[in-house]
């Protein structure tokens, strides 16, 4: 039996030297590959430090030769060219990547093997954000090669030692865009069952072999004894053949060799356990060397052909070392968080306008921890430049937060481009039957490896049936799969409508969602929420409607994970889908949360009372404020919400806020006042939003924030200079002063019923190119915020073109910039003279723990901020004199 | 180097779970003896135990030839017989006497790395606090990897002696690139070096150590052993400009 299942409609557009690659594509045939050429190099005396091993096909035509046709002799089919490191960026001039492939392939082909696959081994440098190449140099890099390696004659190319998922795709992006061979994709995978960047087997092959791989697999790091668990995983989630090539054991240093362990006959024998979980591809990492391969032929020839193995059925999505499923048969649901998106959100709009990703990035995290699968990402204003912050809010996003996303945009651009930059398997959001949208979107969805969302419209809108809805969904899969886009991978959304005003429809609507999972066989997902537009106790509405859907079939439904309601759905639904296996995960969340309609057991009113009058009294002898201690009674069972803390300003510790004014306009609050300046001045945010609130009542906004807050922050600016505080200090007062201007800013909204009004004070912070430190510029950014700044911050690794751009975009005229070392300092120069050049109003100071008063004059920036507390003060002597 | 036949191996790894310094991390964060807010400590504590359950310290180890050259009238450190040339006066005094170098890496990884990451998006306060405790973790790794340096040298009758980190003294930086390619940290522990000669992930520490004959007095055991006037960062050190030094 073999893998039948690999639809050979899938090889369509690829050139294959013959029929046999052809079955091995399929999954019909085994194919034995080389083994080490770096360990046969050292055998030869070839390999001394200092060696570029990629030269020797020129330098030593005949020993790389000889080498290949050793593997040969043993029996392997195919060879991979001695062309790990022959990119640009390694060569570094000494040979071009065109020769240096040319000669590679020559002496493959002279060694007599009967596949020559053009072997691509990493960059060597890390990809954005953690390193500092990007995506776009990457794939370059990788591009060239691939051209050469198919000018070459190569059959098929071999991207291996992948370490970064991110690298990968820009290597496998650049061999299916720029060639029409093969390609077989190996990542490295260390003792703990991951890459060094974090991404499980699952994922790796989820991933690889949707974006259009010929084969996924694992080299290196492991012997093959180790790799039965990966092989497995692997096997598990690939929809194409499955390659291993582990070493011989595991690597020892001895005498300056490398040596491994074990021997060809254990390695012989540990690769049938490989074979018998379903790979179908095999060879040899470092340490083997022609005796294996002659094992590995053997095998091969012994089992005669490879297993059958059921290619994976179920709906997957991907990040970049997470793996969401929901497995092919099961009921399980899967939440997409919907609270990324601008409509009905002014801060939203607010913070990308200001290109503030970090508020984003805290609107993600926040959904993580409420229980969000997956998360749906639109940024859809039309004043911006959505193809570029869709993608810079993708990049941020996967940078900080595990989840897979959902790309949502009307904008074909948009979608493609974050498509290109998402390190995973994303959904995107979405197609529609619409003709010009299906030729739009699902080639996109193709190409990247992405599932995709269906909607049920077209160009005569959308149906009041559920078969009408149906006959669009029909519609989508086919074409779908026109594009070779598996039906695993089409979600169909069946559009929910108001019920207030389309009753008749929610019933349809239900149908739609059985009657596609039924006749397509599809996933769905669904918009819950609005269904009860118009309606009161929303909540209520959505919940219900949930569960309906949930019994009708629904897979994703999109929703605000805030929303308690919902989450109790979806909790106690697990356990009715057999999700939540035993119903552990309910059982547990019932001891830690009160079930908000039960009444307290067997307290009436006169126990209550006899509960409040004990709690008052241990409260007065502990000292706490004796009222918020009693109103914990009621509220002590606690639906989850943490009680607030008391507030005692006695307790504070060393901070005394007597050395502080009270502001005239607030005399008649002085207690009030003294609060909230202990609190500051002790760094304790939590009870400063209860305290602030309580000093707003009768009084002015701009009274509390220039009498109380900014005089209580520039104190503690003032002690931090001192040495009397230290900087966690200063943070934490800091984050008490947001929390409590967090409030006033509520209130003044609120006022003035919108938007804030008047002049936002405005500053651009950014770490310079080459630089990946952003401890200092992030401690700025939240100090000046904290004065009332509006911070845009670039981030770090950023351009002087990218800062000039800031400025023009945001109006803005002073920008800070940090640099660490005296190596990115050089970046720093550049920006300032590239400013002075292009935006001569702009001022810039500058900080680091390289830079010097005399340095910062030097380069030409106007301050010279030695830390933190000194931004704040150079920001307000800018705006003052403005 | 006859002594690689009675340890085994001139090259090894390993991970270790390692303890954050306290007393240092705060030294780290500039703290002079400030009264902290018993708030403010839990922070800090829950960062201590965050990192110490949490992350784990990756290291490799190299055993090379070392010898004494010149380049231009000034001493320079060759290792590998010149595979490796690491300039400058103090790491030729540092390394006087010894018999071999082991170059050493430790990280952190990249789950720190995106932790930290994180937590600089929501909290630039706890992205302090946890990264200064991870600085201190991953010393501790570099640490433990002495000591079992040290264990496997004993029957030898050698023993390590104290680390020195290029960027420090007149140890240039720029270095780091061939170190780690040389040491093979990148297919060992995932250590790669920026354009700018930062190593990736950030939380992560190369260094030599000489390798002494046990009866031989050890060089100064302060880490990096130069005083601050030699070092690059003297006129703009928040330490130094404390009176604190980063090292003990």
């Amino acid at each position: 039996m073999t893998n039948a299942a690999i639809d050979p409609a899938s090889l369509k557009g690829l050139r294959i030297a013959d029929d046999d690659l052809r079955d091995v594509l399929l999954g019909r045939r085994f194919l034995v590959q080389d083994g080490a050429m770096g360990t046969m190099l050292q055998m030869a005396g070839l390999a001394a430090p200092g060696v570029v091993p990629d030269l020797l096909n020129i330098s030593h035509p005949a020993e790389i030769t000889a080498i290949h046709a050793a593997y040969v002799q043993a029996g392997a089919e195919m060879v991979t060219t001695n062309t790990f490191g022959a990119n640009r960026r390694k060569l570094e001039g000494k040979a071009s990547v065109g020769e240096v492939y040319a000669a590679a392939v020559a002496n493959a082909r002279a060694a007599g093997a009967r596949y020559v696959a053009g072997d691509i081994g990493p960059t060597g440098a890390l990809l954005e954000p953690m390193g500092d190449l990007s995506f776009d140099d990457a794939y370059d890099l990788f591009a060239e090669q691939v051209r050469a390696a198919a000018e070459a004659g190569c059959d098929l190319l071999a991207i291996e030692t992948m370490s970064d998922l991110a690298e990968v795709r820009a290597a496998l992006l650049a061999a299916r865009e720029n060639c029409d061979l093969p390609v077989f994709v190996t990542m490295t995978f260390e003792e703990d069952g991951r890459t060094f960047l974090g991404t499980p087997p699952a994922v790796a092959a989820t991933v690889i072999s949707s974006m259009g791989a010929s084969a996924v697999g694992a080299n290196c790091s492991l012997g093959p004894a180790e790799m039965i668990p990966v092989a497995q995983e692997l096997c598990a989630h690939s929809r194409v053949p499955v390659l291993m090539r582990p070493n011989a054991g595991l690597p020892q240093i001895q005498d300056g060799q490398t040596v491994y362990c074990i021997s060809p006959q254990e390695f012989g024998a540990a690769m049938e356990q490989i074979a018998a979980a379903g790979v179908s591809i095999m060879g040899g990492c470092c340490g083997t060397n022609p005796d294996f391969i002659r094992e590995v032929a053997a095998l091969a020839a012994k089992l005669g052909e490879p297993v059958e193995r059921a290619l994976p059925e179920g709906f997957a999505l991907a990040s970049a070392t997470q793996l969401m499923e929901l497995p092919a048969g099961s009921g399980n649901v899967a939440v997409i968080g919907e609270r990324i998106n601008p409509t009905g959100k002014p801060k939203l709009k607010a913070a990308l306008r200001e290109g503030n990703l970090d508020y984003v990035v805290a609107e993600a995290l926040g959904q993580q921890k409420l229980g969000a699968d997956v998360l749906d990402v639109n940024v859809g204003l039309p004043e911006l430049d959505e193809p570029a912050v869709l993608t810079a809010a993708v990049r941020k996003l996967q940078s900080v937060c595990g989840l897979p996303l959902v790309l949502d945009s009307s904008d074909v651009l948009a979608l493609e481009r974050a498509a290109r930059a998402y390190t995973g398997k994303a959904l995107l959001n979405s197609v529609n039957g619409k003709q010009e949208s299906l030729d739009a979107v699902l080639p996109l969805a193709k190409r990247y490896g992405c599932a995709v969302i269906g909607l049920t419209l077209d160009e005569n809108g959308i149906p009041a049936t559920a078969e009408g809805r149906l006959a669009i969904a029909r519609r989508i899969v086919e074409a779908a799969a026109a594009h070779g886009i598996p039906r695993q991978d089409v979600v169909i959304d069946c559009l929910t409508m108001a019920v207030a005003t389309n009753q008749p429809e929610a019933r349809e609507i239900l149908r739609a969602i059985q009657l596609v999972k039924q006749e397509l066989g599809c996933r769905t997902c669904l918009g819950v929420s609005n269904i009860s537009f118009g309606l009161p106790q929303r909540s209520l509405m959505n919940g219900t409607f949930l569960a309906a859907a949930f019994g009708a079939g629904l897979d994703l439904p999109i929703l605000n994970p805030n929303d308690a309601r919902y989450r109790d759905v979806v909790a106690s639904y697990r356990v009715v889908c057999g999700q939540d296996v035993g119903s552990v995960a309910y059982i547990e969340r019932c001891q830690q949360q009160e079930d908000p309609y039960a009444q307290p057991a067997g307290l009436d009113d006169a126990a209550r009372a006899q509960v409040a009058q004990g709690l008052a009294a241990i409260a007065q002898a502990v000292g706490v404020d004796a009222t918020v201690a009693s109103a914990g009674a009621g509220a002590a069972a606690g639906a989850g919400a943490a009680s607030p803390a008391a507030v005692s300003p006695a307790a504070s510790g060393a901070a005394d806020e007597g050395e502080l004014p009270v502001p005239p306009a607030l005399a008649d609050a002085e207690e009030q006042v003294r609060t909230v300046q202990s609190l500051i001045l002790s760094g304790r945010r939590e009870p400063m939003p209860a305290a602030v609130e309580e000093l707003l009542a009768g009084h002015e906004a701009l009274d509390v924030i220039d009498g109380v807050l900014i005089p209580a922050l520039d104190e503690v600016g003032l002690r931090f200079d001192r040495g009397q505080y230290f900087l966690p200090q200063l943070m934490a007062s800091a984050e008490a002063v947001k929390a409590g201007f967090d409030v006033v800013k509520e209130r003044m909204a609120a006022q003035s019923a919108g938007e804030p009004a008047g002049e936002q004070r405005r500053v651009i912070v950014a770490t310079v190119k080459g630089d990946i430190h952003d401890i200092g510029k992030n401690i700025v950014r939240m100090l000046l915020e904290n004065y009332g700044f509006t911070v845009i911050d670039l981030g770090k690794d950023v351009s002087p073109e990218a800062v000039v751009a800031a400025c023009r975009e945001h109006h803005v005229e002073l920008v800070g910039l940090s640099a660490l070392m005296t190596t990115t300092v050089k970046a720093m120069e550049q920006t300032i003279a590239l400013l002075h050049e292009e935006l001569p109003q702009v001022r810039t100071f500058v900080g680091g723990a390289v830079l010097t008063p005399e340095y910062a004059a030097t380069m030409g920036a106007d301050w010279y901020a030695k830390d933190a507390a000194a931004s704040a003060r150079i920001a307000e002597e800018f705006f003052a004199q403005a | 180097m006859e002594f690689l036949d009675v340890i085994g191996a001139d090259g090894g790894r390993g991970v270790v779970a390692g303890r954050v310094d306290q007393p240092q991390a705060l030294r780290y964060l500039g703290h002079t003896g400030q009264q902290m807010d018993p708030e403010l400590q839990e922070r800090f504590q829950g960062h201590v135990r965050a990192c110490e359950e949490e992350m784990r310290a990756s290291y490799c180890w190299r055993i090379l030839p070392v010898e004494l050259g010149m380049r231009y009238g000034l001493p320079v450190t060759l290792v590998a017989g010149g595979a490796l040339e690491l300039p400058g006066m103090r790491l030729a005094r540092h390394l006087r006497g010894a018999v071999a170098v082991v170059l050493v890496a430790a990280t952190l990884g990249f789950d720190c790395q995106r932790q930290l990451d994180q937590l600089g998006a929501v909290s630039p306060t706890d992205q302090l606090l946890r990264s200064t405790c991870a600085s201190t973790l991953v010393e501790s790794g570099l640490d433990f990897a002495r000591t079992e340096l040290d264990r496997m040298l004993a029957p030898a009758a050698l023993h390590t002696g104290p680390p020195y980190a290029p960027g420090y003294g007149d140890l240039p930086v720029d270095v780091q690139p061939a170190f780690v390619e040389l040491l093979g940290a990148g297919r060992s522990i995932g250590l790669s070096t920026t354009q700018a000669n930062m190593l990736v992930p950030e939380k992560s520490v190369t260094a030599c150590l000489g390798v002494f004959p046990a009866d031989m007095t050890p060089p100064d055991e302060r880490v990096n052993a130069v005083p601050c006037d030699n070092c690059s960062n003297r006129y703009s050190c928040k330490l130094r400009m404390k009176g604190l030094t980063c090292y003990d």
